[in-house]
């Protein structure tokens, strides 16, 4: 997968939580989910709940401690997509 | 050094609990077993949770380390057999070798947690706020935090300024005296809080 293709997927998944829609409208690999979207870390639990269904695929704790930003999250995805 | 949080109970998912793989990436298992012995599970959730992330606000400060892992943070009360007596709840929190201690409000509109480190014998000013919408509560929460000050007489609100540093951390400043003073902010849906030690 692209990472273009990527960060559209990503951006249909966090659209329900973000609370900033000029970050999200400029979502690139350096937003940061809390920082620039102003989802709130309860929300981005769900976040991690819904890439993990979107995906087919388990983040484990160790990797969610990582799932702060675009960036990371796409790294996450690519290694547990094998 | 504090930290706070504070949920609206009308935004937050009340049905959350409900949720297998929610409760399996952000509850330990004593967690688990002290939400089924509550009669109202889907508040009590959202006390664990004020309590995770007021404590996740004071380690950030301490240690400067981000990351999204509510399961470290470990609830404990103080009195397992008045859980929540008239909604008020005592308890601290493990995390890396590091106790912090809550005290948390329950009712029926919001949750809110104070964590503060170690059992310091100041005083933590904290006060709850509401506004109609969401969208001035920020600037109100702020407000009241700057106007306590004058109420404790620590520092003269027309003095101080609120600010953030590059960590994002809030302060209070008062640029002539060189006073930074630490202090925790948190706002949610209808409802804002602030704590600060005096």
């Amino acid at each position: 997968m692209q990472k273009e293709e990527m960060v559209e997927k990503l951006k249909a998944i966090v659209k329900p939580y973000i609370q900033d829609e000029e970050a999200f409208q400029n979502m690139n690999e350096s937003t940061d989910f809390i920082n620039d979207l102003k989802i709130n870390s309860a929300n981005l639990v769900d976040v991690v709940l819904d890439v993990e269904d979107a995906f087919d695929i388990e983040i484990d704790n160790e990797s969610m401690e990582k799932m702060l930003n675009v960036s990371n999250a796409i790294e996450i995805i690519e290694q547990k997509l094998g | 050094m504090v930290g706070n949080d504070i949920v609206d109970l009308d935004l937050a998912d009340k049905e959350a609990y409900k949720r297998e793989r929610f409760l399996e990436k952000v509850l330990s298992a004593s967690e688990e077993l002290y939400l089924s012995q509550t009669d109202d599970p889907g508040s009590f959730l959202w006390v664990l949770w004020s309590m995770k992330e007021s404590a996740y606000k004071l380690h950030f400060r301490k240690y400067l380390t981000r990351a999204l892992n509510p399961i470290r943070f470990r609830c404990f009360f103080d009195c397992d057999n008045e859980l929540g007596a008239q909604g008020r709840f005592k308890g601290r929190v493990e995390v890396g070798g590091e106790v912090y201690h809550t005290n948390t409000i329950l009712c029926k509109d919001y949750v809110h947690t104070t964590a503060i480190e170690g059992r310091e014998d100041f005083r933590i000013q904290s006060e709850e706020v509401s506004a109609g919408s969401a969208i001035k509560i920020r600037e109100k929460t702020i407000d009241a935090l700057v106007r306590s000050m004058d109420a404790a007489s620590v520092l003269r609100s027309d003095k101080i300024e609120f600010t953030k540093d590059a960590n994002g951390l809030p302060f209070l400043i008062d640029a002539c005296k060189g006073i930074f003073k630490p202090c925790s902010i948190s706002h949610h849906g209808r409802f804002g809080a602030y704590a600060v030690a005096i």
